[in-house]
């Protein structure tokens, strides 16, 4: 927890740094960042994004920080386009496995690109959230690799409950994710 | 609107889907000149002088244009307004419905090969079933027997095709079907019309 903890605690100067705006310079390189935790350390991680944001919220603030919980995302789409209840009602009538496949048809990457795209509204960073909840009907790698053509050069962190090596995803630090090389550890 | 009963066993088999397949562009410009109160004769005069579809060649135009009239004839005043009104994914499912109600051939694949698929939670079709499928029909229906075929080649195309343009099938080399949740809305009204047959052949 103390390793959290302090790990937690190095976000907040990260962002203030003029070079997490401005992006790593280099090449064309995109800011993308992962801050991986151990799955049983979310609620704390979900406290502590709340600090961030908080932190970077008063008026004038040069960091406008949007936070995109895919998990609620995916509840509010299903809301918008009218088949929140026939979720449910699927479940019971055709089973999980029908669920499942109908949600993962559902919840393809562009949906939540659309999304983020009309909310983003002067915003300059994007924090990513709700990557286990929304497991398995969306991997988030699916996301990051399309993010790019809709938020452009805007830093992101995402949130993750697994392990990053700057090479592989492993959610849960179980399941790998496709191989992932453009994003930075956003916390050693 | 005329029962749905009287209707089916008027529809004979026919192919020609051959000619006009999802068409989604086309069935909903002609679902807004509907909308405006033009008739199926005027919509016609005015599709073709001033090429609506931007086709190429009127000939194909006026080819598919009385399938795309006769799907949008079977649309009521909801499904007509859901089409305008909503989004493109709510369209493409109210135009599979209306290529089902209009086409038997389209409606029972759906019916006897994509329906049995997603009830078993198979989501893989393969080139054998189009063929087991058209093969099955072919002995049962003389007229069907009697297409070249280069006619039952093109009809399992389309078969395949309409399902991608409509968000059911992934693409045709992977085959991989998808099932897609339908809106509330649609689904009680093709309920309340009693024309549920068509969301269960959609997977629902």
């Amino acid at each position: 927890m103390s390793n959290l903890n302090s790990r937690l605690e190095k976000i907040i100067p990260k962002i203030k740094e003029d070079k997490f705006i401005e992006g790593r310079g280099l090449g064309n390189e995109i800011s993308f960042y992962v801050f991986d935790y151990k799955p049983e350390d979310e609620l704390a991680v979900r406290d502590y994004i709340k600090i961030i944001k908080k932190e970077f919220s008063y008026e004038g603030s040069n960091r406008k920080i949007i936070e995109f919980d895919l998990y609620k995302m995916l509840l509010d789409i299903t809301k918008d386009k009218r088949i929140f209840e026939r979720i449910f009602e699927m479940e019971k009538k055709q089973g999980k496995d029908a669920l499942f496949k109908a949600l993962r048809t559902f919840a393809n990457p562009q949906i939540f690109l659309q999304r983020i795209k009309e909310q983003m509204d002067g915003h300059n960073i994007v924090i990513i959230t709700g990557v286990g909840k929304v497991f398995p009907f969306v991997r988030s790698h699916n996301i990051l690799n399309n993010l790019q053509e809709v938020i452009d050069k805007t830093p992101v962190i995402m949130f993750y409950p697994g392990e990053y090596s700057e090479q592989d995803l492993h959610l849960f630090g179980k399941f790998k994710d496709d191989n992932y090389y453009r994003a930075f550890r956003l916390v050693n | 609107m005329k029962g749905l009963i009287s209707m089916e066993t008027r529809l004979e088999y026919t192919s020609a889907l051959t000619g006009a397949a999802f068409m989604f562009y086309e069935f909903k410009q002609v679902v807004i000149l509907k909308e405006q109160g033009l008739s199926d004769k005027e919509i016609r005069a005015k599709v073709i002088t001033e090429n609506i579809f931007q086709h190429e060649k009127i000939s194909s135009l006026k080819r598919g244009l009385p399938y795309i009239l006769r799907r949008v004839n079977v649309l009521d005043e909801k499904l007509r307004s859901m089409v305008i009104e909503e989004g493109t994914e709510i369209g493409k499912i109210i135009n599979l419905y209306a290529i089902m109600k209009t086409n038997r051939l389209f409606f029972e694949f759906m019916e006897e090969v994509i329906y049995e698929k997603l009830q078993s939670n198979n989501y893989i079709l393969e080139k054998k079933d189009l063929n087991m499928y058209f093969t099955a029909k072919a002995e049962q229906n003389e007229s069907i027997a009697s297409w070249t075929e280069a006619t039952i080649k093109k009809l399992k195309h389309v078969h395949s095709k309409i399902l991608i343009d409509a968000g059911m099938l992934k693409d045709m080399k992977s085959g991989e079907l998808n099932r897609i949740i339908i809106d509330d809305e649609i689904k009680s009204h093709l309920i309340e019309i009693c024309d549920s047959k068509y969301l269960q052949a959609m997977g629902e």
